[in-house]
């Protein structure tokens, strides 16, 4: 592990993490669980990290703890240079909101506000200038290809263009880490597929670094590296390479690899 | 497991699911009851209520009003129960339960529950009013001012009229059930829905309508204001519906387009309060106007009392007076009055003979009316007979103070009539003194000294007749102003349910928010502005009302009285703040801050 720290990656890694333990329970006599067991996770500046495995292998715990929204039960995060450890519940609020972005399965927006509203919401809570967010909302919302829906309410608008406006939301502030949970869970193939598109153009072209927890083996092979954990534990690595088939291919062969119980992966998608 | 079962299972296992029907129905039903109780009390129909025809009118017109918003809060959470349950019938449509045997168990499950509503309702009323009278008895220091009783007529109206409402709000609303298909049941809890729009035409009608009704009550002369009375109380209410139902729509959609609007919170409370508004304009029009209600018919018991107070004042110009029979000497009251640090501000005496009227000399009215006792009518002297002859006399108007009281006529004649008359005059002495909470005692003690029948007799007590006074209209005030706490707590609980309803929504909307990092301040700002709108809006706006209406009483009886009206808003004010921070905190605490998570 420690030939890991001379990685030319972590001097100026956007994300570590070291040593991640999380156990669930075990108090008042009661089973405790062990979600996630001594992970180490570097992640650096402009990456597109997959995190893929079973049910229950972790991998929400483990962006919960990297969300800030669930503490390890031992070892660290550092999140663009700053430890959140002993944070109060309201500064740790503030640092969410200005230092991720998170992208979830039920899109998270706001049935009460227009699309427009739900992106410039971060924005808003902080107070950011009218003028200001009104230019990085025409920006992103010419990227994710959702400027015409911007007055509609959520529910008139697609699943993949709320996702879409979901993403917008979570980079309008310019945050160190995108997070992604199961961005595809909700949306059909076609849908999905915008929504990857808009994604890695995000990724590509404005060097956002996003760290997206998968089940969805078509979804992952838009990361450039993929990450498979299993019991809470590291189980395997593959980083892409120039075509996305053979990724999809290779990511499909690291599951069975690893699936002892295949019907947690879901049938391929093209 | 029968239909029965069934029913009776669904009550005991969601009990809190039915509680905020229950309580609702309860609350109504007690409100109503007490209301009868006191409008059809045998003691009050005797004639103790003040103001004759139009405070009745007044009162029972408030009955109607209590009758026909109990309708509305029982329809509307009745409504809001059926709601809140469509999932769960949308899952027995699934299991094959068909339309009619879902009625029927709508209906068994609520005829049961409304029936223990009643009950309690009237159970409620009862205990209100026993403790209402003993406490108020204590506060006052006197005798229960009115017997605590079943009043039959009330009962019955209470019950039947409950009874039948119940049934007809279940029959109807239960028959829009089942007519839709079990998709719609199932989704019915959370579909979003579209912004409400404002049609301005609307809400200028109902600002109009309101605006009328006002410039009516308020212009309107003496004889008018009741001709008037109902028509500006159904203009208004109207108007304030539109308004509630609009106008305030119309504003918020305006306010979405301010700079102030993108900044912090605002956006987050404004457009929520949107939905929640125009979700609930019904209910906050209804709150709205029975507050103007309650507070317009506390403030008229209020004014009719401090009224009363200065009618005592003009027909007791002395605070005592006391005829000799009495056998006191005037240097032991004024002793007694100074011994108890009361300046004695006024004492005349006067000499009195009881012929076919009570008459006086000349130069005795004139040092009377020096001493406060009697006011001399401007009127021209009259031919008066005197012993068989006849003189000139000028006809007195004297103040109850003149003991002993009578209704007949006084009259002053010249001196020297008044010495040729025979036979003994009586003497009578006036005293008056400054006001002070002391005054009692030297009445009580004096009284003692004279003998409680020989007291009554012979003396006139001005503070003595404050206390009888107190005696019978204390009973009214205090049984206005308690009824009307009682309907702020009503409406307060109301409000309070109807917002519970909402909470699962604004779970959703707390963890959402929690999610990317709104911090617990900024929720609570959220979530208190929300809480507050709903709360103080029908309030300020039922206060409005209420103020332009008692005005308008004011004008009828001929006295300014926005410094009392405002004296009850204020009272009133501070509960229905109270129970807003009662809300506000219960709410932020039923919302769990912490239960937030990523899944």
């Amino acid at each position: 592990m420690h030939t890991a720290v001379h990685d030319p990656r972590h001097q100026n890694a956007v994300l570590t993490a070291r040593g991640l333990t999380r156990i669930y329970g075990g108090q008042r006599g009661g089973l405790s669980h062990t979600a996630l067991e001594s992970f180490d996770l570097t992640v650096a500046p402009g990456e597109f990290l997959g995190v893929m495995g079973p049910s229950g292998s972790g991998k929400t715990t483990l962006l919960n703890v990297l969300a800030t929204i669930d503490r390890p039960t031992s070892g660290t995060v550092t999140i663009g240079g700053i430890d959140p450890t002993g944070m109060s519940h309201d500064e740790l609020a503030l640092f969410r909101r200005r230092k991720l972005g998170f992208v979830f399965q039920d899109f998270n927006l706001l049935d009460t506000l227009s699309v427009r509203e739900n992106i410039l919401l971060p924005l808003v809570l902080d107070r950011v200038p009218v003028r200001e967010m009104k230019e990085r909302l025409e920006r992103i919302a010419q990227t994710l290809g959702i400027s015409e829906v911007l007055d509609r309410r959520p529910y008139q608008v697609s699943g993949g263009q709320q996702q879409r406006a979901a993403i917008a939301r979570a980079m309008i502030h310019e945050p160190e880490l995108v997070l992604a949970d199961e961005l595809t869970g909700n949306l059909d193939s076609r849908a999905s597929q915008d929504v990857m598109d808009a994604l890695r153009g995000l990724n590509r072209e404005h060097g956002v670094t996003i760290v997206m927890v998968t089940h969805d083996p078509f979804a992952a092979s838009y990361c450039r590296r993929v990450l498979f954990i299993r019991d809470g534990r590291a189980f395997s690595e593959l980083v892409a390479g120039d075509n996305r088939q053979v990724f999809f291919q290779q990511i499909m062969d690291s599951l069975s690899v690893m699936g002892a119980r295949g019907s947690d992966v879901p049938a391929a998608r093209p | 497991m029968t239909f029965r079962q069934l029913a009776l299972s669904n009550l005991r296992g969601s009990w809190l699911r039915y509680a905020a029907f229950f309580l609702s129905s309860t609350f109504s039903v007690t409100l109503f009851f007490m209301y009868a109780q006191f409008l059809f009390h045998p003691d009050l129909a005797g004639g103790y209520l003040y103001g004759g025809s139009t405070t009745r009118v007044v009162l029972t017109v408030c009955l109607v009003l209590v009758a026909v918003f109990a309708f509305f809060f029982v329809t509307y959470s009745f409504g809001a129960f059926l709601r809140a349950r469509s999932q769960e019938f949308g899952m027995l449509t699934l299991f094959g339960t068909t339309r009619t045997q879902l009625r029927r168990l709508v209906w068994l499950e609520n005829t049961l529950l409304s029936g223990l509503a009643i009950l309690a309702g009237i159970l409620l009323g009862l205990l209100f009013n026993r403790l209402f009278f003993l406490g108020l008895a204590r506060v006052l220091q006197v005798e229960q001012p009115l017997s605590v009783q079943l009043v039959p007529l009330a009962l019955l109206a209470t019950a039947g009229g409950f009874f039948l409402l119940f049934q007809a709000v279940i029959v109807l609303s239960s028959f829009g059930l089942g007519r839709r298909s079990v998709l719609e049941l199932l989704q019915d809890a959370r579909r979003p829905r579209a912004a409400p729009r404002a049609r301005p035409i609307v809400a200028i009608l109902g600002l109009l309508l309101m605006g009328t009704g006002y410039i009516v009550a308020l212009l309107a002369e003496q004889a008018a204001v009741v001709v008037a009375f109902v028509p500006v109380v159904v203009v208004v209410v109207t108007g304030t519906y539109l308004v509630f139902s609009e106008a305030t729509v119309w504003v918020l959609n305006r306010l979405r387009r301010s700079a102030g609007y993108l900044q912090g919170t605002t956006m987050l409370s404004v457009s929520q309060l949107v939905f929640r508004l125009k979700d609930n304009a019904r209910l906050l029009a209804t709150i709205t106007n029975l507050s103007a209600v309650v507070l317009a018919a506390a403030g008229a018991f209020y004014i009719v009392t401090q009224l009363f107070y200065q009618g005592v004042d003009e027909m007791y110009p002395t605070a005592l007076s006391i005829h000799e029979g009495a056998g006191l000497e005037p240097e032991t009251v004024i002793g007694l009055a100074r011994s108890h640090g009361i300046d004695v501000t006024a004492h005349g005496t006067v000499s009195v003979h009881l012929l076919d009227a009570y008459v006086v000399s000349e130069s005795g009215a004139a040092a009377l009316a020096a001493a406060g006792g009697i006011t001399l009518v401007p009127s021209d002297p009259v031919p008066f007979e005197v012993e068989g002859e006849s003189v000139i006399a000028t006809p007195l108007e004297v103040g109850l103070t003149m003991v002993p009281v009578a209704g007949s006529a006084w009259y002053a004649v010249p001196d020297e009539t008044w010495d040729a008359l025979s036979g003994a005059p009586f003497r009578v002495d006036y005293f008056d003194w400054e006001d002070s909470p002391r005054v009692g005692l030297v009445s009580s003690e004096l009284e003692r000294i004279v003998g409680p029948d020989d007291w009554f007799r012979y003396a006139a007590d001005r503070y003595g007749e404050y206390r009888s006074l107190l005696q019978v209209l204390s009973m009214s005030m205090f049984t206005g102003l308690f009824v009307s706490l009682l309907f702020f707590i009503g409406t307060g609980s109301l409000i309070y349910f109807k917002l519970f309803t909402e909470l699962p929504e604004d779970r959703r909307t707390n963890v959402r928010l929690r999610r990317i990092g709104a911090t617990t301040r900024e929720i609570r700002r959220h979530v208190t502005t929300q809480i507050a709108v709903v709360f103080l809006l029908p309030f300020v706006a039922g206060s409005i009302h209420a103020v332009v209406a008692l005005d308008a009483l004011g004008g009828l009886l001929m006295v300014n009285v926005i410094g009392y009206s405002l004296m009850v808003v204020a009272l009133f004010a501070a509960v229905q703040f109270a129970f807003f921070l009662l809300t506000r905190w219960t709410y932020l605490r039923a919302l769990s801050p912490y239960r937030s998570g990523l899944g």
